[in-house]
């Protein structure tokens, strides 16, 4: 049973959010403005933050200072604000996650989801036990298993996305090109530009990603080509 | 600097002492000048210990020496057998030869001596009282010559007529031809033209050319004749003679050379009345017992002796006596002989002076000894005792003004520095203080101090006889003589009232100097001096004055004044010539620069017109040194670009007013609408049977999805349309990101059973863009592909490199699909709904994707142009390769 903080301004969305948490099981505390936030924060025990960022009194980017100050739980902010440059600040001031409003109530519950196992596994299971398991945040692919996971769960991919995966995943933070991917995988010369490598890294991000439009792991690095955030 | 010296008493006491030390350098200025060296620059000297080693006994011995010489010449002149007789005859044709006077009447032409003396003191050169002499040539060529009053007798009386050839053969007409008395007319003419000295052809004409003089009966006797003019007055007769035109006319030898003799007679009157004059006049100076001076003169070849020593007459005992001179007590000599090296002397003269002094006379010839020798115990009061006195009375002093001169003066200038140092300034503070004078204009404080001493100078002058000063002869009490023969020095005597003059002299001017110094000075520290001038004030007002003019006037009527000023000065010199040609050339010089900075000044004003048309509004013409005109010019351009820049920041500033408006107005809306989506989906969950119920959450849903579309892409197109985005640019290859669009939307498009045909070009296709925006812009035109296509048909994705212009190359995108909706609307509604209000927004999406994508591609420097032919949609978008 976790405990999640729902804090926002606006009842009815703290409440809408209660109502989709609970069916999944979760204790939801809540607080309408970044005050009650911090002194709920010092009485429970909570496992999970969702913040606003436009509240009275306290602001969710000041709250999520704070709240660093002492502790490590993972805050996933939601904000009607969705410029780039917002995102990169809830994200600098110690956020784990940014979504934005109007959300989709089951990306958020994924997100949760996502976040209360990256945190409460933090050290558990299957630890790098060879060395053909790759990982980047969430993220694990083993190798010898042939076994790819997100947050402990496991993903089923064809054996082609799976080497695209796994290619990407060696090499995290190297662009590959569609031609580069393409001699790589199907190991012969790439004439006359495909889409097909494109296509299979779309199924790859629906399957990997929580929103594959925002994609988390696997990036596109626009008339470029593709690669696996470092993180 | 200390303070005490700044003090009032300090001052005073500098000044007091200035005054002081002006008097004493004044005094002691008038005693060198005048006691010291007087005119003839040698009374006392400064630097000699004794009178005998003086300049000025020196020159007194000089000047003895040749006096003395002088006589003897003059006595040898004028002496016959040792005595001088008044009747004695002079030719003057030899004496003007060789200088000698022969007592015979040689050459026809001689005089009295006493005549000729007498002559020569009367005779004035400036006189030319002399009638002309009338010069007749005989048939023969030989001369004879009328006196004036003769000639005019001759003619009066027709004892002699004149002839004109050219109006007797008719050449020419006789200028008196119709007079009462045509012949008398005439004589009358001829007669005044010789008497003013002038030439009858030149004064009459071709009429008495070639005149000539018959007798009564017309006998030629004188084929030609003129007036001779230089002639002088005759105060004595001729030996032999009634006057001197006879002597020439009876004298063969002298015929036709008159004005040689003229010449003779002129030389020997005043030659020999000076001599003579020396000698009557000269008195015994320099005999013995009356002078100090001793001298032995000897003429070696004639075996003559010349002394004032009676011991020393005798010729055969010379050298015996030169020796005695010599070695005489207290004896100062001179021993000059015809050659250098056998000078000698115990005083510190010149050998080659002393032989000046003695051959000037030109008495001797080659082989004479001169001796001459001061007693310097002086037992006798003559000249040389004089002048010894005077010296030991006025050396001391000399040596005393020197001093205190040189003393007092530095003096002063110490304590001109000192008080110009602290002029102005208080013991006090250490501000600089200007008084009541020091305000006046600099020009007028000037005047105060300058006009009261020309005052004082011009009274002293007028009513101040000078100091006692006059003029002595050195060798007696004949004036007139030392006037005559510069023989002579001046004596000094200082008074009690000069004193008093020349102190109240240099105390009024050191006074009135302290006044403009000092005032000088603190308008020179105070930085007034030229500020407060009347002159600057003039300028100043001038200039103003000017400028009023000038500015006032539009720029036709100054170029009107400069052309006229310009082409003026150059008629100017074309009318008056060179003198002209500097000021054409300088003016010149100046409308060459003129010119030259005009153009420059108006280049710079197109560049930068050039510069704010293109769009740089923040473009300033650099105008500061710019002449009047064109800086106005520049300025009002400079204001039509800071205008134009304002008004553009203030768009871009109400640009962004409305993005950020927008902006937080969709931050507004998203907060409730996050609650409609939200509930929406929760009342979907709730499994209503009713399918009514279920259609209205369905549009519900629909609906509240369509406004979060449109909040989020309505941000984005104003910010997109106002410029307010930054884009990080970078190279970018079009084949990649088509393929890596197309793949995205694999789907999307499998879900409408639409075919993208892709043709792509092998090569990679670099552009200069923002990726993730470009990814926008393809997102949205694959999306609008998407959404509008017709189900089942094929979308026609083409890359191309294309050749455009000047080997530039461009990268070609372009896509196209049937609509399935018929497309009522053209092309430029379709990218421009969000600033159109009159279009119908029944369509699915925000309906303003391909307008963010329009302005996106314009921002990252493409074209996109979107094409409808009925059905037929196109989008084409164009960027330059790289």
């Amino acid at each position: 049973m976790y405990n999640i903080l729902v804090c926002d301004d606006d009842k009815a969305i703290v409440e809408a959010i209660e109502i989709y948490l609970s069916q999944e099981g979760y204790h939801i505390l809540k607080a309408y403005d970044g005050e009650q936030a911090l002194k709920i924060l010092e009485t429970e025990e909570v496992h999970l933050l969702v913040l606003d960022v436009m509240m009275p009194r306290l602001d969710g980017i000041r709250a999520t200072l704070k709240i660093r100050e002492k502790h490590s739980i993972p805050i996933i902010i939601l904000s009607a604000k969705s410029e780039d440059v917002d995102k990169i600040l809830g994200l600098n001031v110690g956020a784990d996650d940014y979504v934005t409003k109007p959300f989709n109530p089951l990306e958020l519950v994924a997100r949760v989801k996502s976040q209360l196992r990256r945190y409460t596994q933090l050290g558990g299971t299957a630890k790098k036990e060879s060395e053909h398991v790759y990982e980047v945040g969430g993220l694990q692919i083993n190798d010898d298993l042939k076994e790819v996971t997100v947050d402990g769960e496991k993903v089923k991919l064809t054996p082609i996305e799976y080497n695209i995966l796994l290619l990407l995943m060696k090499n995290q933070g190297r662009v590959f090109s569609i031609d580069q991917i393409y001699e790589s995988i199907w190991n012969e010369e790439a004439i006359g530009a495909d889409n097909t490598v494109a296509v299979h890294i779309r199924h790859i991000r629906e399957k990997i990603e929580i929103n594959p439009k925002d994609p988390r792991y696997l990036k596109v690095v626009w008339g470029v080509g593709y690669k696996i955030e470092k993180m | 600097m200390k303070s005490w010296a700044k003090k009032p008493f300090t001052k005073a006491a500098l000044s007091v002492i200035a005054v002081g030390m002006s008097i004493i350098v004044c005094l002691s200025g008038v005693m060198l000048i005048y006691k010291i060296n007087d005119s003839e620059g040698k009374v006392v000297g400064v630097g000699e210990s004794s009178y005998e080693e003086s300049g000025a006994f020196e020159q007194r011995m000089g000047d003895a020496s040749r006096n003395v010489l002088e006589r003897i010449r003059v006595k040898e002149q004028l002496e016959a057998d040792g005595k001088y007789d008044p009747n004695r005859l002079v030719d003057v044709i030899a004496y003007d030869k060789d200088g000698k006077i022969s007592g015979k009447n040689e050459s026809g032409l001689a005089y009295r001596l006493s005549d000729i003396a007498e002559w020569g003191m009367k005779y004035n050169q400036s006189d030319l009282s002399a009638e002309n002499v009338v010069v007749c040539e005989k048939t023969d060529g030989t001369y004879h010559y009328y006196y004036m009053d003769e000639f005019k007798n001759l003619l009066k009386n027709n004892g002699l007529k004149p002839v004109f050839p050219n109006i007797e053969s008719g050449a020419a007409e006789d200028p008196f031809a119709g007079y009462g008395d045509p012949e008398s007319e005439t004589i009358q003419s001829v007669l005044g033209v010789l008497q003013e000295g002038y030439d009858l052809e030149d004064t009459f004409g071709m009429a008495y050319a070639g005149a000539k003089l018959t007798d009564k009966e017309g006998k030629l006797l004188y084929t030609d004749f003129w007036a001779f003019t230089d002639v002088i007055q005759e105060t004595a007769v001729p030996d032999g003679a009634e006057n001197l035109l006879q002597v020439v006319n009876d004298t063969p030898e002298l015929n036709g050379k008159l004005s040689e003799v003229y010449e003779a007679v002129i030389n020997t009157i005043s030659n020999l009345a000076v001599s003579v004059d020396i000698y009557e006049t000269g008195g015994d100076l320099w005999t013995e017992g009356n002078t100090n001076y001793t001298y032995l003169i000897a003429d070696r070849s004639a075996k003559k002796v010349y002394t004032n020593n009676s011991e020393y007459t005798d010729f055969t005992k010379l050298e015996d006596n030169i020796e005695a001179l010599k070695n005489a007590e207290h004896s100062k000599y001179v021993i000059v002989k015809p050659k250098l090296g056998d000078f000698e002397s115990n005083l510190d003269v010149s050998a080659s002076e002393w032989k000046n002094i003695v051959q000037a006379q030109e008495i001797f010839g080659e082989d004479f000894v001169f001796a001459a020798a001061v007693d310097t115990s002086y037992p006798i009061q003559d000249v040389f005792y004089d002048g010894a006195k005077a010296y030991a009375t006025y050396a001391p002093y000399a040596k005393i003004a020197g001093i205190s001169f040189i003393l007092s003066a530095l003096v002063l200038l110490i304590a001109l520095i000192w008080l110009g140092v602290v002029a102005g300034r208080r013991a006090d503070d250490k501000e600089l203080h200007l008084n009541a004078f020091d305000r006046w204009k600099t020009e007028i404080g000037a005047a105060a101090v300058i006009v009261p001493w020309i005052f004082l100078m011009f009274a002293i002058g007028s009513n101040w006889s000078g100091f006692g000063y006059q003029a002595v002869s050195y060798y007696d009490t004949d004036f007139e003589y030392a006037w005559h023969y510069g023989n002579m020095y001046y004596t000094f005597s200082l008074t009690a009232a000069d004193v008093a003059v020349i102190s109240f002299f240099a105390t009024f001017t050191m006074i009135l100097f302290l006044i403009g110094y000092l005032s000088l000075v603190r308008r020179i520290k105070g930085k007034t001096l030229w500020k407060n001038s009347l002159l600057r004030w003039i300028l100043n007002v001038a200039v103003k004055g000017w400028t009023l003019f000038w500015e006032n006037r539009n720029i036709t009527v100054k170029v009107i004044l400069l052309l006229i000023g310009f082409v003026g000065v150059h008629w100017l010199m074309a009318i008056f010539g060179s003198a002209f040609l500097i000021l054409a050339f300088a003016v010149d010089v100046a409308a060459a620069v003129f010119l030259i900075k005009w153009a420059v000044e108006k280049d710079r004003i197109k560049k930068g017109i050039q510069k704010i048309a293109s769009g740089d509004l923040e473009y300033q013409i650099p105008c500061e040194k710019m002449s009047s005109e064109n800086r106005q010019m520049a300025e009002l351009v400079n204001n039509i670009g800071n205008g134009l820049n304002r008004a553009v920041e203030a768009g871009i500033k109400s640009e962004r007013l409305k993005t950020d408006l927008i902006t937080n107005v969709s931050h507004d809306i998203k907060t409730p609408l996050t609650s409609i989506i939200n509930y929406v989906d929760l009342l979907k969950r709730e499994n209503f049977d009713d399918p009514k119920i279920q259609g209205y959450l369905e549009i519900l849903e629909a609906k509240s999805q369509r406004l979060k579309t449109l909040t989020e892409d309505v941000v984005e197109a104003s910010k997109v349309s106002s410029g307010n985005i930054t884009l990080e640019m970078m190279d970018v290859n079009l084949v990649e990101m088509t393929n890596q669009t197309i793949g995205e939307f694999s789907e999307k498009m499998e879900a409408k059973k639409l075919t993208v045909v892709a043709a792509l070009p092998e090569e990679p296709a670099i552009i200069h863009v923002d990726g993730r925006r470009m990814w926008r812009v393809l997102e949205n035109i694959f999306n609008n592909a998407a959404k509008y296509a017709m189900p089942g048909t094929r979308i026609y994705v083409d890359l191309k490199v294309k050749e455009a212009e000047e080997g530039k190359k461009t990268v070609l995108f372009s896509m196209k699909n049937m609509s399935e909706n018929p497309l009522n609307i053209n092309a430029d509604e379709l990218t421009e709904r969000f600033i159109r209000g009159d279009i119908s927004r029944s369509t699915e999406g925000s309906g303003l994707g391909l307008s963010i994508a329009k302005n996106l591609t314009e921002m990252q420097g493409g074209t996109f142009t979107v094409y409808v032919d009925g059905d037929l949609f196109k989008v084409m978008i164009e960027f330059p390769a790289r």
